[in-house]
């Protein structure tokens, strides 16, 4: 049986995402859509959504009615009308549960909805209505392009990795790789490469980590990190890198005093920075090769392909560990990036690439 | 010249150099603040792999070897660790290409159905749920190798994505004989 990752991503979900607010009346918009007289319910209580507006049923979903028309307003309301234009709810998009998109980050729920398959999608203006079966299902009123938008959060997250999952024993994992293309020199995100060691029960992980505008501004440092569940985790002395260098990671258990030795190690200068974990044993691990981003909003904000090599798991007898690489690439940072692939060329190979 | 304008010119042309000066300096002092050192700059507050700490898992086979006519099942352990929880929904669907850029579904093919079960069930943290994934192929199936998708999300944001290759090869009853 293979091991698997998880990734962090969103429900299989048809996104109608409208900014915008629009007043009533708005019928004058679009002379092809005659749209009732909305009758705004001032008095209504405001309320907290947790699930999809939607015209189907099911779980997850905050129900509406079928041609139920849909107002998203510039101060932070989405209110909902019957076809008739009864108002029917108002809920807080601030307050209401975000849901991830993809593209387009986590989205309040009184943003997205879920649509029969096969439906059609048609917008004019700021008016959005969705067809099924030649009847209008559900209108979406949004608000101008001059106005508030919503925000597009940035990507935070492990991007793409090879791992297993499965892995008995190990007692050494050494991994090359040389320090990639920068990210643009513009860009303030925030990049981590490591190859990485995490206890099935996920209560810490070992990394020696090549860190970029995490220790220095704008550029590549290196440090080795001991990161316990729910903590903010302890790192060594960073070192300088420059690209082009060659990196060698190396996790070493140590049996006397039962700790992994974390080492990021520049073999171009010679220079080593050096930690101690405690409470990641050497029993039913995880292994990985990473790519981890944060404030990431494009392709210019990752660096170029990276390609760990001569990758060494040895067991407590120094024999090797048999495993095979399983490639996870995150959906969500699809939705930002491109180019996103998890080559694996041998158990001691790996090249994570992107775009750059 | 008068002796004063002497005097002024000299004045006014040690402003302009001091002047001159100090802008550079100001110069230098910014290209400097672009350096990695840059005392400004105050390093962002974010661990890596803290994160990944604790999300589920899943765990499903990659390859399933079957015959014609047969049936076959196999398992699908989740581990929730600590972030796990909520109602999780399982699909798998034939794909053509095993691509993260398309999501492209193709129509099951004949006298072969993939499904699992449950497809839907709720879950709790730091526990291991099995589910099944079940494999029926008819005589008529054609050899060769089929290629799903498996989604496994799990209610508000967290999914796993990946592929399973159902290789058909020979006949049950050929097998026998």
């Amino acid at each position: 049986m293979k091991g698997k990752g998880t990734t962090s991503g969103c429900m299989l979900l048809i996104a109608v995402v409208l900014t915008g607010s629009i007043m009533p009346g708005v019928s004058a918009l679009s002379p092809q859509w005659v749209l009732p007289e909305l009758k705004i319910d001032e008095s209504s209580e405001l309320e907290i959504l947790n699930g999809e507006l939607s015209p189907a049923e099911g779980k997850n979903l905050y129900s509406i009615p079928v041609g139920a028309i849909i107002q998203h307003s510039s101060d932070g309301i989405t209110r909902v009308f019957t076809p008739e234009g009864t108002q029917i709810i108002s809920a807080i998009d601030a307050d209401s549960k975000k849901v991830p998109v993809p593209s387009a980050g986590l989205l309040p729920v009184t943003h997205v909805h879920r649509i029969p398959s096969g439906s059609d999608i048609i917008t004019q203006n700021n008016i959005t209505k969705v067809y099924k079966d030649e009847v209008c299902i559900l209108t979406v009123l949004g608000y101008g392009d001059t106005e508030k938008k919503l925000p597009y959060p940035s990507y935070e997250g492990w991007i793409e990795q090879a791992n297993n999952w499965s892995i008995d024993e190990i007692a050494q994992f050494i991994a090359y790789w040389d320090v990639p293309s920068s990210p643009s020199s513009q860009s303030d995100s925030v990049i981590f490469l490591f190859n990485a060691i995490e206890p099935s029960n996920g209560q810490g992980i070992v990394q020696p980590v090549l860190e970029w505008n995490r220790h220095a501004y704008r550029d590549w440092t290196g440090a080795a990190w001991f990161v316990p569940y729910q903590q903010e985790g302890y790192y060594s002395e960073p070192i300088d890198v420059d690209v082009g260098d060659t990196i060698k990671g190396t996790l070493g258990w140590n049996p006397g005093l039962s700790q992994w030795n974390i080492i990021f190690k520049n073999e171009d200068t010679g220079i080593s920075t050096m930690n101690w974990s405690g409470c990641v044993g050497y029993q039913n691990d995880a292994v990985f090769c990473a790519l981890e981003g944060y404030y990431v909003d494009g392709d210019s904000e990752v660096p170029g392909d990276t390609t760990f090599y001569d990758m060494r798991l040895k067991d407590l007898n120094l024999q090797n560990v048999e495993f095979n690489w399983e490639e996870d690439i995150d959906e969500v940072a699809e939705g930002y990036l491109s180019g996103l692939d998890v080559q694996i060329h041998s158990d001691s190979m790996v090249t994570l690439h992107t775009a750059n | 010249m008068e002796k004063t304008t002497l005097i002024f010119l000299f004045f006014a042309t040690f402003i302009l150099v001091i002047g001159v000066l100090s802008l550079i300096t100001s110069q230098v002092t910014d290209i400097s603040s672009m350096d990695r050192r840059n005392e400004k700059w105050e390093p962002p507050n974010v661990t890596p792999g803290k994160q990944h700490l604790g999300i589920p898992v899943w765990f499903h086979p990659s390859r399933i070897e079957i015959h014609a006519g047969e049936i076959k099942e196999e398992q699908i352990i989740l581990k929730t660790r600590a972030k796990g929880q909520g109602l999780v929904i399982q699909r798998i669907v034939p794909v053509k290409e095993k691509s993260v850029n398309s999501d492209e579904e193709i129509p099951m093919p004949r006298y072969l159905n993939v499904s699992m079960s449950p497809s839907e069930y709720v879950v709790s943290p730091n526990g291991t749920y099995v589910s099944t994934l079940i494999i029926y192929t008819e005589p008529q199936l054609p050899e060769g190798e089929y290629l799903f998708r498996v989604n496994m999300n799990m209610t508000p944001v967290i999914t796993h994505r990946g592929w399973i290759t159902v290789n058909v090869s020979g006949k049950v009853n050929e097998l026998k004989d």
